[in-house]
């Protein structure tokens, strides 16, 4: 069986081009994540588009969600199931227990003094730009040129916020108290580790495509 | 005494004058890579004053600035020397929107920033 590498590059001339014009999406990661075979399915599943807006079972809020249709109660049930992942769970074993509010009067965000996360439920009407990565394409090297290639089409350029991705991304802001000047005046400094970190989870765990660096490319959800 | 406490009030207001022209808000924007909002300068009581907030700390409650990240913030005023300048920063709604905004205090010496806290990311 030729290697993932190896197959690419045997592709046709065409194939090759289509991949090239992606290749400058792909570097986002700072490494490749390590990837669960379920979570390589669940990457094939919404590259197919069986993991739509309309379809999502396992996220809340991205996939299914609409403006304000996520109620505290849920929102606090996806926390309680994100408290069961290693990640959160050392993160509040280092830092002590967050308090989760859900405000819609107040932004979404980390506030360090209190050690809580707030949530404005309108967050989960906003979708953010998706890059493709490397797990992603090496996930699909070894299908048949036509489903490689329905794989590539299929695959989101925008995709909505999910609870747990943004209860993730804000949960490890906490990791950064402290910071330097920089993570300050710099908004890469603070914000692209979280952004990678949560795109390696959330593709791990969920299938969720990875999101773009640059924070600006998230608009309300079409 | 009448004499002792108008020297007193004179100092009191030439180091508050002073302090004022040194701390010019409109010098921290430039250092941020995205569009903030400057408020002060603030005196250290100011500061404390803003951020009281309630916490648990060892099963009790208790109002402290800063709460949880006070030891940051006895960090930050132990730098602190006569003439420096803490003002409150806080990106653009539009930052907020799209989930990158971030709020905080910073301290300013001789016109360039020297460290920060921040009190608010998303």
């Amino acid at each position: 069986m030729p290697s993932a590498g190896l197959r690419l590059k045997n592709r046709p001339l065409s194939q090759r081009m289509h991949r090239e014009k992606c290749r400058p999406l792909v570097r986002l990661a700072s490494g490749a994540p390590v990837f669960a075979n379920g979570a390589v399915t669940a990457a094939m599943s919404y590259a197919f588009g069986q993991i739509g807006r309309s379809s999502s079972r396992r996220l809340h809020g991205g996939g299914s969600a609409t403006s304000g249709s996520l109620s505290e109660d849920q929102i606090r049930g996806v926390w309680q199931k994100m408290r069961g992942y290693p990640e959160i769970a050392a993160i509040e074993a280092d830092k002590g227990e967050f308090t989760l509010t859900v405000d819609a009067t107040k932004v979404t965000g980390y506030n360090p003094d209190t050690h809580t996360i707030n949530i404005d439920p309108g967050t989960f009407g906003m979708e953010f730009e998706t890059v493709m990565h490397s797990g992603f394409e090496d996930s699909i090297a070894n299908l048949s040129d036509a489903d490689w290639f329905a794989a590539m089409d299929a695959y989101p350029s925008h995709y909505p916020f999910s609870a747990e991705r943004v209860l993730f991304h804000e949960a490890l802001h906490a990791t950064q108290r402290g910071g330097g000047l920089s993570y300050h005046l710099n908004r890469p400094a603070y914000e692209n580790p979280v952004i990678s970190r949560t795109n390696e989870f959330m593709f791990r765990n969920y299938g969720e495509p990875f999101r773009k660096l640059d924070h600006n490319a998230v608009r309300p959800i079409r | 005494m009448k004499m002792t406490y108008t020297l007193f009030l004179l100092c009191a207001l030439m180091t508050s004058g002073c302090q004022a022209a040194q701390c010019d808000s409109s010098i921290v924007a430039p250092f941020f890579d995205e569009p903030v909002e400057v408020f002060g300068p603030f005196s250290v009581e100011e500061v404390e004053q803003r951020q009281m907030v309630e916490i648990v700390v060892d099963g009790d409650r208790k109002m402290v600035p800063f709460g949880y990240i006070n030891e940051s913030w006895q960090d930050l005023k132990a730098q602190m020397l006569p003439g420096d300048c803490l003002f409150f920063y806080r990106s653009d709604d539009a930052s907020w929107e799209a989930l990158h905004g971030r709020e905080g205090y910073i301290l300013f010496r001789d016109n360039a920033p020297v460290d920060a806290i921040l009190t608010k990311v998303s």
